[in-house]
């Protein structure tokens, strides 16, 4: 299908460098990026024609996609672009910019949830029982207290996260094994 | 001086003992031909006295060999089986020279360019080959007399063709040297394509105001004689003593009384295409080319005038005569003549697919007018088709450049001064929608790639992929292309475009050379003899070429090589005189039929019948290239260096014992 | 110069689902002489996955808190995870330098009865190791030394980039942990792509399970090229990849069953501490290991 460039998202690059992507009209389509990226050959994730999307305003192309949740942020592209262009937080930016209109996938929401009501990424409970098979001491971090999970609670709820991660009161683990992370 | 003399007599006299000499040129020769047996058969042939061989013979340790033997082996006749002629002959020469022997007693066998490189794979008959080329030079060797180089004087003025950038500087600096010079220039002003440029990269100086204080110097330098709205009508002579013969168009104006009012131009009927403003404007048929020319002069375009003579009665100094209608012309000799008649603009109308009809699709150099101050437009970008400002504008690189149906070379500035025009835009309208379609960006110059890396940061949209076609939409353009990395087609809905032409070489530039007698390539631009190490130096030893009329290049080295072409012609004439080869043909009076034979057939016209009843060969003239000498019916003229019984005892050497 | 004492940031997967390599950790730094202390009411750092994903403040806001509880114990912090160590330092930096950000931050953390200071450091284990205790210390402190026991080091991604930010290792040319792995004996092996990412973070595990398994899959391939006998890393969330994604890859029908040991854990075992404690959880058994260059069961 043709493109015509003409009809594109002019303010995107602004977006974009507001939110993290501060560097992204340096880069001037090397390559770099993609080249060393552990993901492009297996998935959609193509870094060097996203920055390139940006640049020309095609918001439709990147945003509404998977593609840029496929990032694993390894920093291998931010490291070696030779302009300091920092795709890796264009990603970031785009990812941001994503949550705004409600795109998050769900492996995201649930580690969200679990920090925000367990004060970890991951389950408490099992972690206890683990510890105790091992003879590790009590547990002293943010998961062992109401109070701290307190903290972290209402630090969240300061924020524009809460409402974009879908943070409910009445959230529960499903259940021991979180997708992420087990 | 007497000793010197009869020490030559005594050379050509007895019988010759020749040093053979054979090089291994590293691998370049040795790789390929059988340096030993080439050796051993050396010592067999006639007069041969010694024979060595070395690694690299042009190394001083293989010229100090040469000397050795010919001081203590008595070595009378040097024969050098190495690389080219035109590599190495000077050293040797000079080597031969420093050891007091005449250093036209010396024979260069080509056995690397001629024998070993081309059949290198072939080593056996590589070698057989060789050993017969060295034979055949040294057979001629035994043969060979000495000759004296010959003085010339030489003029210390210097003609230089097109005051654009490069011209100035070349005569700036060769007046501040204290050479005269001549400035030719075709147009009524100097100053070239870089007057009509409003800003120079990378450091976007505005052009004119870097350019008129050198124009003014110019004018006011008292050793440059400028003469313009002329062109070169006849070159003849040699190197130290051209004879130029240069056409002055007739301008109906007296430049002595003209002070530039340009109260002519206003009274002026006629209305004529504005060629400084690339025809965007109209000019009158009288007019003064540009705001800051040099000289600030009227001009009259006879072609255009319709004689009503309306300026004639204006001029309030009288300086107008439109009853003057023939060209004048002026001649005058120089030592030497430097070419600096710069470039063209490829004509966009041969691509077709690109529509240049269309009055909203330009060249960057209509560009470069509208973006000046005191161009067609007062320095406003304006669509030439309504006047209306263009919000999105696409520029299309490599038009006629890479093009094996056009131009085949890369015309090597248009990708930064599109960069150029695109910061510019966007500096001065940031919410231009500004697109570069291109193959590659080189920005290789100082400066340049943060020039580019700017550009990027004002928001100029680089897309790497090529245009197929333009097509008209209403009002508006559609550029369809292609782009690389989005692997899709797409296309810009422009209200402008502008398309980076190539750089050509100038219209009369084939012409040109035909009268200095010095080539041009198959792109049509002037040809350097070396293009490492002689970029400003032709075949013809007195001219020089600089500045784009030698390739596309942009103004800083331009103006590099204006400099180099005046340091070169000034090392040419700084002692008035220069050595030359004494390889010219001498005829013997007593045998001249004066049948003229000679004459009719010399390409250089360097034989004349004088008025004394004599055939004269003019040395400075004569190429040495035998043709006279062969066509004499009596035998009477003799090539120098090239006599027939030197060229017969090579011809023998090849053939002897094959029946 | 690191001091003595740290302050202990655990993360999430250490304590709450590798327990033995947090007894790995804290046993054996008091046995170097390096003491570390709890950082009471740490939460999840955050990583780049969650919250730096959708929001920046509130990720920010949630890792300055976690650095003011060093900031209180006056002592610099101890990352034992890549992610952690990656995203409390890039907070700092950024706290540290930008005002605006810092003020915002504060303004929240304010309503938790906390303020961000900047007094503080950040280090990973593997700088306090190599850079501070030293190889040679290591080297005297084992007991049993693992000699020609091949080991494919996997550094991970936020140990190494972005590496002006982090400043820990060379980003291309790594030496630390490979020098640490040879202190306890071992050859540390060459491998291609060594470098490369586990595939498991910003998300991708849980995103895309199959991408997931398909670049880890990869990634033990080239490490398969030099036949290890176990893989060593410093990232438990790297470690949680190859020990859980090889299960994943086995169930899928594929051959890949090394052993994975966090550095502390070797180190633990080659100090003599013992397995249960140390070196007891893992999908990807590691017995057989144990007790053929330990001699024990």
């Amino acid at each position: 299908m043709k493109i015509i460039l003409n009809n594109t998202n002019k303010d995107l690059v602004d977006k974009v460098i507001e939110n993290g992507g501060k560097r992204v009209t340096e880069c001037f389509q090397c390559g770099m990026c993609a080249s060393g990226c552990p993901v492009a050959s297996d998935t959609d994730h193509k870094i060097k024609r996203t920055m390139h999307q940006v640049l020309l305003g095609l918001d439709e192309q990147i945003l509404d996609k998977k593609a840029i949740w496929l990032c694993t942020t390894c920093f291998m592209c931010l490291e070696r672009c030779p302009q300091n262009a920092g795709p890796t937080d264009v990603v970031i930016a785009l990812r941001r910019m994503s949550a705004e209109k409600g795109i998050i996938p769900e492996a995201q929401i649930e580690v969200a949830n679990n920090i925000y009501h367990l004060g970890h990424a991951v389950t408490v409970k099992k972690g206890i029982s683990l510890r105790e098979k091992v003879d590790a001491p009590p547990l002293t971090t943010a998961g062992s207290d109401k109070k701290y999970i307190d903290e972290i609670q209402k630090i969240v709820d300061s924020t524009h996260a809460v409402k974009l991660l879908k943070i409910r009161k009445e959230w529960k683990p499903k259940g021991d094994d979180v997708i992420a992370c087990d | 001086m007497a000793k010197t003399q009869s020490k030559k007599k005594k050379q050509s006299d007895e019988v010759p003992r020749i040093g053979v000499y054979v090089c291994h040129c590293g691998t370049n020769i040795a790789g390929s031909v059988n340096i030993g047996e080439v050796v051993e058969f050396s010592k067999n042939i006639k007069n041969v006295s010694v024979v060595r061989e070395h690694m690299y013979l042009c190394s001083e340790q293989g010229q100090n060999m040469i000397k050795e033997d010919i001081k203590k082996e008595g070595v009378t006749r040097v024969v050098a089986a190495c690389c080219s002629p035109r590599t190495h002959e000077e050293i040797f020469r000079k080597t031969l020279n420093s050891g007091n022997l005449n250093k036209y007693l010396y024979e260069q066998v080509n056995i690397r360019d001629q024998c070993s490189w081309p059949h290198f794979k072939d080593k056996d008959n590589a070698t057989n080959k060789a050993k017969q080329l060295v034979k055949s030079g040294i057979y001629r060797a035994s043969e060979l007399e000495p000759l004296q180089d010959r003085k010339l004087s030489v003029l210390k003025s210097c003609l230089v063709i097109g005051g654009g950038i490069s011209g100035i500087n070349a005569a700036l600096d060769l007046a501040r040297s204290g050479y005269h010079v001549y400035l030719v220039e075709r147009n009524p002003s100097i100053g070239g394509k870089m007057a009509q440029l409003d800003k120079t990269f990378p450091t976007n100086d505005c052009s004119a105001c870097i350019l008129a204080p050198m124009m003014v110097e110019v004018s006011n330098t008292p050793n440059i004689e400028l003469i313009i709205y002329s062109e070169i009508e006849n070159v003849s002579g040699h190197i130290g003593k051209y004879h130029i013969v240069v056409r002055k168009k007739q301008t109906s104006v007296d430049w002595e009384k003209c002070n530039g009012c340009g109260d002519c131009s206003i009274v002026c009927p006629v209305k004529v295409d504005n060629e400084f403003n690339c025809n965007m404007d109209k000019r009158k048929a009288v007019y003064i080319q540009f705001q800051q020319a040099i000289p600030m002069k009227a001009v009259v375009d006879k072609k255009k005038c319709v004689k009503c003579k309306l300026c004639e009665k204006r001029c309030q100094v009288g300086a107008i005569d439109i009853s003057k209608n023939e060209d004048e012309f002026v001649e005058f000799d120089v030592g030497s003549i430097i070419v600096t008649t710069g470039y063209d603009l490829f004509d966009p109308n041969k691509k077709a697919e690109y529509d240049y009809d269309h009055p909203n699709v330009i060249t960057s150099l209509e560009l470069e007018r509208m973006m000046c101050a005191s161009g067609p437009t007062k320095g406003e970008i304006l669509r030439p088709s309504d006047g209306r400002k263009p919000h999105t504008i696409s520029f299309i690189q490599c038009v006629g450049s890479r093009d094996e149906k056009t131009n085949d070379y890369c015309s090597r500035i248009c990708c930064t001064y599109s960069i150029k025009h695109a910061r510019l835009l966007k500096e001065k309208y940031p919410d231009m929608d500004i697109y570069i379609h291109y193959i590659d960006l080189r920005c290789f110059g100082k400066g340049y790639e943060e020039y580019y890396r700017i550009a990027r940061e004002k928001g100029v949209k680089f897309i790497r992929g090529r245009i197929s076609q333009i097509d008209s939409i209403g009002d508006r353009l559609e550029v369809s292309g292609d782009d690389d990395t989005l692997g899709e087609q797409i296309s810009v809905i422009a209200d402008l475009v502008v398309l980076a032409v190539a750089m050509e070489s100038s219209k009369g530039a084939k012409k040109l050379a035909n009268l200095l007698n010095i080539s041009t390539d198959k792109t049509g631009f002037f040809k350097e003899i070396h293009p490492k190490l002689k970029p400003v130096s032709t075949d013809s030893d007195g001219i020089f070429i600089a500045g784009a009329c030698q390739g596309p290049k942009e103004i800083p080295d331009a103006v590099s090589q204006g400099k180099a072409a005046a340091s070169a012609a000034s090392s040419l004439m700084s002692k008035g005189e220069i050595e030359i080869e004494p390889l010219f043909a001498q005829i013997t009076e007593d045998l001249c039929a004066k049948c003229r034979t000679c004459e009719s057939l010399c390409t250089y016209k360097a034989i004349k019948y004088t008025d004394e009843d004599k055939m004269e060969v003019d040395i400075a003239l004569c190429k040495g290239c035998g043709v006279c000498s062969a066509a004499c019916p009596s035998g009477a003229i003799k090539a120098n260096h090239f006599t027939n019984k030197q060229v017969r005892m090579q011809i023998l050497a090849l053939t002897e014992g094959i029946h | 110069m690191p001091a003595t004492d740290y302050a202990f940031y655990p993360g999430c997967i250490i304590p709450l689902r590798y327990p033995d390599i947090e007894n790995s950790i804290r046993e054996t730094m008091k046995l170097l002489g390096a003491n570390v202390y709890d950082m009471v009411g740490a939460g999840c750092c955050p990583p780049g996955g969650a919250f730096w994903s959708v929001e920046e403040i509130s990720g920010l806001t949630q890792s300055a808190r976690n650095i003011t509880i060093a900031e209180s114990m006056n002592k610099d912090i101890m990352a034992v995870c890549n992610g952690c160590f990656c995203y409390l330092k890039n907070s700092n930096h950024i706290l540290k330098s930008d005002q605006e950000k810092r003020e915002r931050v504060n303004t929240i953390l304010n309503k938790v009865g906390r303020k961000y200071q900047g007094t503080v450091s950040v280090y990973h284990i593997v700088e306090i190791l190599h850079d501070y205790i030293g190889v040679e210390k290591i080297q005297n402190s084992t007991k049993i030394k693992l000699d020609g026991v091949k080991a494919a080091v996997h550094y991970g991604c936020h140990l190494l980039r972005p590496s002006d930010h982090l400043m820990a290792e060379n980003p291309e040319k790594p030496h630390k942990l490979d020098a640490l792995v040879e202190a306890l004996g071992m050859e540390s092996v060459y491998y291609p792509k060594k470098l490369s990412c586990c595939g498991a973070g910003g998300g991708m595990r849980g995103n895309n399970p199959d991408v997931t398994l398909k670049i880890l899959e990869k990634k033990l391939l080239n490490i398969k090229y030099s036949d290890p006998d176990c893989i060593v890393t410093a990232c438990p969330f790297c470690f949680l990849q190859f020990d859980l994604g090889q299960k994943g890859l086995r169930d899928k029908g594929e051959d890949f069953c090394i052993p994975v040991f966090y550095y502390n854990q070797l180190l633990g075992l080659s100090m003599g501490l013992p397995k249960k404690r140390v070196a007891s959880i893992s999908e990807t058994p590691r017995d057989g290991f144990i007790k053929r260059f330990y001699g024990v069961d």
